[in-house]
């Protein structure tokens, strides 16, 4: 039933995760810890993935700055997913609501959403939380307009109108059958948007909108990976690799999900 | 003709929400285009009222609206130069990156369905293939690429048209080939094509009449993609250095030059506009039937 591929996927999701907790304690490193005597040093054994400009180590950073990259991944997608299938749902039963929020997630489509969370960084600083709002900008509406389709494309179902005459009341209604169909989507959604969502956030840090020096992100870490690819080249591979990963395990996984999912019968998107 | 004034209302709408989220950014103007020399409380009220500060934030918006269709777009902070100059040279640049790769994307497809269809060839390969080039980060590629140009020992022109072209080509390729795919496997589905299998047309010409039947949603995908790049392919550009829109705002942003990152942001949204209405109109000429039912997103 479950392929060999999707087994793979999830222990390595799992192994990920234990290596991430407990990151604080196997590396002999610390993320900041500046070397001057030992930049640019190639992969070796005191320094598995080489060392950086400023003599830090490579591995070290990249753990660190991967296990911030997915969790702020992970924590947008949440975000927009619940605040997007909350309004998208209730904007299905409510007409006058949907005229409040059609245009707002609507404009949301026309002004990138990496030039509103550049404005917020002016505003209110740089850091975490603008790479967290430009995922959540970008996913809001996606989320909010898929979620009103298939609120809609339930409701409009030939049953539902003998649930009504049954008896059940909207709330009945949104809790039995509205959200059985809604959180499958949701999770195949949310799997399904973690590649766009790290991609904002790898652009943003990229970019240098995001998370600052010294606290390492896959974005900057690439940023300075570029920087020095002629005479360095260790220092671009690690966070490709890592990215490429992670997309790969995810797309299994989302896949995966989703054929399940047909072969229960769902609605498909 | 109703949708041209919808799309205007939205331009007038975005301009507005940006013109307002600019102002919020701290720092007044006076300080950032004078200096430190408009110390003098009576000089910043003259210099207030001369560049219109000291009305009211509509009025002040009003005359905005009216500077952007005049193209008095102010001037770049830094260099000096005028906005609207800097903006449409890199719009330029960016235009052609875009058209370019377009084309690219359009002509690797059809081949490669016309392969995969025209000579039913198992698309297995194919499909895997498109998959794992789009649903990585753009950022990836470019990486992979400049690790291989560096390997090669082959030098990498900063500013030069190819590498960035290759790399939103590998990724568009990835994406537009699933959606080709899927729009002719949608197309091969309809009665019709039967029909002229029957009617003794070769597997080709059959295959040309999918294409024809699916042009609406592939050309609009298409339009939509090319926005997408004139609307900044930030890090593709910043990585290449390749002269345009991302690199503009990579640029204004690290330099804080207001007026060009307010310019940058109207003539994005200007694009994406734009683009929308230009796919309003293609998929009503490619498919006259759905002039109402369709709308873009």
């Amino acid at each position: 039933m479950v392929s060999r591929l999707a087994m793979a996927a999830v222990v390595a999701i799992v192994l990920l995760t234990l290596l991430l907790t407990i990151i604080d304690r196997i590396t002999p490193y610390r993320y900041d810890e500046i070397n001057l005597d030992e930049r640019l040093q190639p992969p070796s054994i005191k320094h598995i993935f080489g060392t950086d400009s400023l003599g830090r180590d490579v591995l070290t950073r990249l753990l660190y700055g991967f296990r911030l990259s997915l969790a702020l991944s992970i924590l947008s997608i949440a975000i927009s997913a619940t605040v997007g299938s909350f309004t998208g749902i209730l904007s299905a039963l409510s007409k006058q609501l949907q005229m409040v929020t059609d245009p707002l997630f609507n404009s949301l489509y026309i002004v990138p959403s990496i030039f509103i969370a550049a404005v917020i960084a002016f505003t209110a600083g740089f850091g975490v939380h603008i790479v967290v709002i430009a995922i959540v900008l970008r996913l809001l509406p996606v989320f909010y307009r898929i979620m009103r389709t298939v609120t809609l494309s339930v409701v409009v179902q030939p049953y539902m109108e003998s649930v009504r005459a049954m008896g059940a009341s909207t709330l009945h209604i949104l809790l039995h059958y509205v959200a059985r169909e809604a959180m499958h989507t949701v999770a195949i959604l949310s799997i399904y948007s973690f590649p766009e969502a790290l991609s904002i956030e790898i652009s943003l840090n990229f970019i240098g909108l995001g998370i600052q020096p010294p606290t390492p992100s896959i974005g900057s870490m690439l940023a300075e990976g570029v920087r020095y690819v002629a005479v360095a080249p260790h220092i671009i591979v690690p966070p490709t690799v890592a990215v490429f990963i992670t997309i790969l395990v995810a797309d299994i996984v989302g896949e995966k999900i989703e054929r399940h999912r047909k072969e229960i019968g769902y609605l498909q998107l | 003709m109703k949708r041209t004034l919808l799309y205007t209302a939205l331009f007038v709408a975005t301009v507005s929400f940006i013109y307002v989220l600019a102002r919020l950014i701290p720092g007044d103007p006076v300080t950032v285009l004078y200096g430190e020399m408009a110390e003098d409380r009576a000089t910043r009220d003259i210099l207030e009222q001369q560049l219109g500060l000291d009305r009211p934030i509509y009025i002040q918006l009003l005359t905005y609206m009216g500077n952007i269709f005049t193209g008095r777009w102010g001037k770049s902070i830094y260099t000096g130069e005028g906005v609207v100059s800097i903006i449409s040279r890199s719009f330029t640049a960016s235009l052609k990156l875009a058209s370019l790769s377009t084309l690219l994307v359009l002509a690797i497809c059809s081949a490669a369905l016309y392969i995969e269809y025209g000579y039913g060839l198992n698309g297995r390969l194919l499909t895997t293939v498109s998959s794992l080039l789009s649903s990585m980060p753009t950022v990836v590629w470019g990486a992979v690429l400049l690790l291989i140009l560096t390997q090669l020992r082959q030098p990498i022109v900063l500013g030069d048209t190819v590498p960035p072209l290759i790399v939103l080509t590998l990724v568009a390729t990835g994406i537009f080939y699933r959606l080709f795919k899927s729009a002719i496997e949608y197309s091969y589905q309809q009665p019709f094509i039967e029909t002229y299998a029957m009617m003794g047309y070769s597997r080709v010409a059959v295959f040309l009449k999918a294409l024809r039947y699916s042009l609406p949603t592939i050309l609009s995908a298409l339009l939509y993609r090319a926005g997408l790049i004139i609307a900044g392919a930030i890090v593709v550009e910043t990585m290449f250095l390749y002269p345009g829109m991302g690199l503009v705002f990579y640029v204004a942003l690290a330099s804080r030059d207001y007026p060009v990152l307010i310019g940058w942001g109207v003539a994005v949204s200007a694009t994406l506009i734009g683009i929308n209405l230009a796919v309003d109109i293609v998929h009503s000429i490619a498919d006259p039937r759905v002039v109402q039912q369709w709308s873009p997103d």
